[in-house]
């Protein structure tokens, strides 16, 4: 055997090995992070749906979120995968959201040209909606003050709970309460109103 | 607002809602939530809040469109009327508070133990923040809301009701209010008023009779144990309240005094080895989750040390330990 030869085989069977290490680490986090996928995939489905609305978006966003982090896989060795996967579907998430802002504000002077389309909404259910609307006003008026300004400025004016502790002289906490405190009776409110109906 | 709700499910429920749709929650957040709705009955609460929530067209924010600003009006003329019943009310109360109790009253009693800071709703819809081992209790009637309060802090953010004052009675003086948000500090040294919001009045006790104070928004005065009550000081109202969020803010205070605060936080009882060390004077921020590293660091400042007993945390001063 010549000796150059020798060299070159343990040369190659040294890469092979460093290869075959790092596949496996691959592999390994691969397979972490399918079966973490498996195990929250319901609660991640769920979360996705509350914030983003629909179920469809939701399974939409959650592919991609799952995509994602299998290409990254390689990189992700030592951090806390679970709670990694939470973190990029609420990102993916406020991203589809803001996305959505954006293409509705480029698509609305179109809706509004095509109003006599299909799309319109029925006059049946147009009387609904402002119906629904006087009633959640109506709703409000039966909040204390304090309770009622800061769910005002949180949900309609989409301030958020800092500037509205400026703008009440308050802390941010009690925004925080005032707020929670709002919806909890409202919601409840809400619910038994319609059902009278 | 009505009496039976919202329940505390359907705070909890709002709670969770409102926390899952912050652009930055945490992981750990999303997942109590979600573990949160696993019981059918909290999930129903949860549901009635999205419902509710989502029900609410988008074209109502107020920021944009025209039919938008119409529908938004209504906002102000709320916060203008907020307002004003915070004025008129003073005048209002002076008068009714002389009218004695004509119905039963209702009694009932709030506590928050060692280390715990707690939100309570009173039976009127006013919140009130406990800080540690605090407690209070409440007596209501159709005339007069009062809280007996006799050893603590808490923050009260005070549902308005014009015709029923609502007082807070400390021992050693009282607070009485309309609608309004402040912080009443009871220890040692006697008790202080901080107004965050609105109009309150600090009578004397009805023993020492005195002039009264009357408190605006980031005023504070002190009611010594005899009853005395002090000049009006302007203070800055977010920072005496930082303790609710775990935060305990002090300005040349005696030991003695700060000591009685931590201790109604800490696991570990402190005490003080002597009047001259309980007598001095000390400014500075302490976390509620640090306190021991708090008292290490009196002891370069101020020549204090603290020791360990089987009672708990000591602090002598460095000549005096020396002779231990």
């Amino acid at each position: 055997m010549k000796p150059g030869l020798s060299r070159g085989i343990s040369k190659g069977a040294a890469t092979v090995v460093a290869l075959d290490e790092r596949r496996a680490q691959r592999e390994c986090v691969h397979a972490r992070l399918e079966a973490l996928f498996r195990e929250h995939q319901a609660s991640l489905l769920r979360f996705l749906t509350i914030r983003l609305g629909s179920v469809a978006d939701a399974r939409d966003c959650l592919q991609l979120v799952f995509a994602r982090l299998l290409e990254r896989s390689a990189s992700l060795a030592d951090e806390n995968l679970a709670s990694l996967l939470y973190i990029c579907a609420r990102n993916a998430a406020t991203d589809e959201l803001r996305r959505r802002k954006h293409s509705e504000a480029y698509t609305r002077p179109q809706d509004e040209g095509a109003q006599i389309s299909d799309q319109a909404p029925s006059p049946d259910r147009q009387a609904q909606a402002s119906q629904e609307l006087t009633l959640l006003l109506s709703l409000l008026d039966e909040l204390p003050p304090k309770c009622r300004a800061a769910f005002v400025s949180y949900k309609l004016e989409g301030l958020e709970y800092r500037e509205i502790a400026a703008r009440m002289g308050i802390t941010e906490s009690m925004v925080r309460k005032y707020v929670i405190k709002a919806v909890a009776y409202c919601a409840a409110r809400f619910e038994e109103l319609q059902g009278w109906e | 607002m009505g009496m039976s709700y919202p329940t505390a499910r359907d705070e909890q429920a709002a709670y969770w809602y409102l926390k899952l749709q912050e652009p930055h929650v945490g992981a750990e957040d999303i997942q109590a939530a979600l573990a949160w709705q696993a019981d059918p009955d909290n999930r129903a609460a949860f549901d009635r809040v999205q419902n509710f929530w989502r029900a609410w067209p988008d074209e109502v924010a107020i920021s944009s469109g025209t039919e938008s600003s119409k529908r938004a009006r209504p906002h102000l003329f709320w916060q203008a009327a907020a307002a004003l019943v915070a004025f008129v009310s003073l005048g209002v109360w002076a008068v009714l508070s002389l009218q004695g109790p004509l119905s039963e009253p209702s009694t009932r009693q709030y506590a928050a133990s060692i280390g715990q800071i707690r939100t309570v709703w009173l039976e009127d819809g006013t919140e009130v923040i406990l800080g540690g081992a605090t407690s209070i209790r409440t007596i209501f009637d159709d005339d007069v809301r009062r809280v007996v309060m006799s050893d603590g802090e808490a923050l009260f953010s005070v549902a308005e009701e014009p015709e029923r004052p609502f007082i807070v009675d400390v021992s050693n003086g009282s607070a009485r209010v309309l609608g309004t948000t402040f912080n009443v500090h009871r220890g040692p040294d006697g008790a202080t008023i901080t107004v965050l919001d609105g109009i309150v009045q600090v009578d004397p006790p009805s023993w020492r009779p005195g002039a009264s104070a009357v408190l605006n928004a980031g005023k504070q005065v002190a009611a010594s144990l005899d009853g005395e009550i002090g000049e009006i000081r302007e203070v800055d109202p977010l920072q005496v309240a930082s303790w609710q969020s775990g935060t305990l803010v002090f300005a040349d205070r005696t030991l003695r005094s700060i000591v009685a605060d931590l201790n109604r936080y800490s696991a570990e009882p402190v005490t003080l080895a002597s009047t001259e060390v309980a007598d001095l004077r000390v400014s500075g921020n302490i976390k509620l989750d640090h306190i021991e590293t708090w008292l290490q660091a009196l002891g370069p400042a101020f020549g204090i040390d603290l020791l360990h007993d089987e009672h708990g945390m000591v602090l002598v001063s460095r000549i005096e330990s020396r002779g231990r």
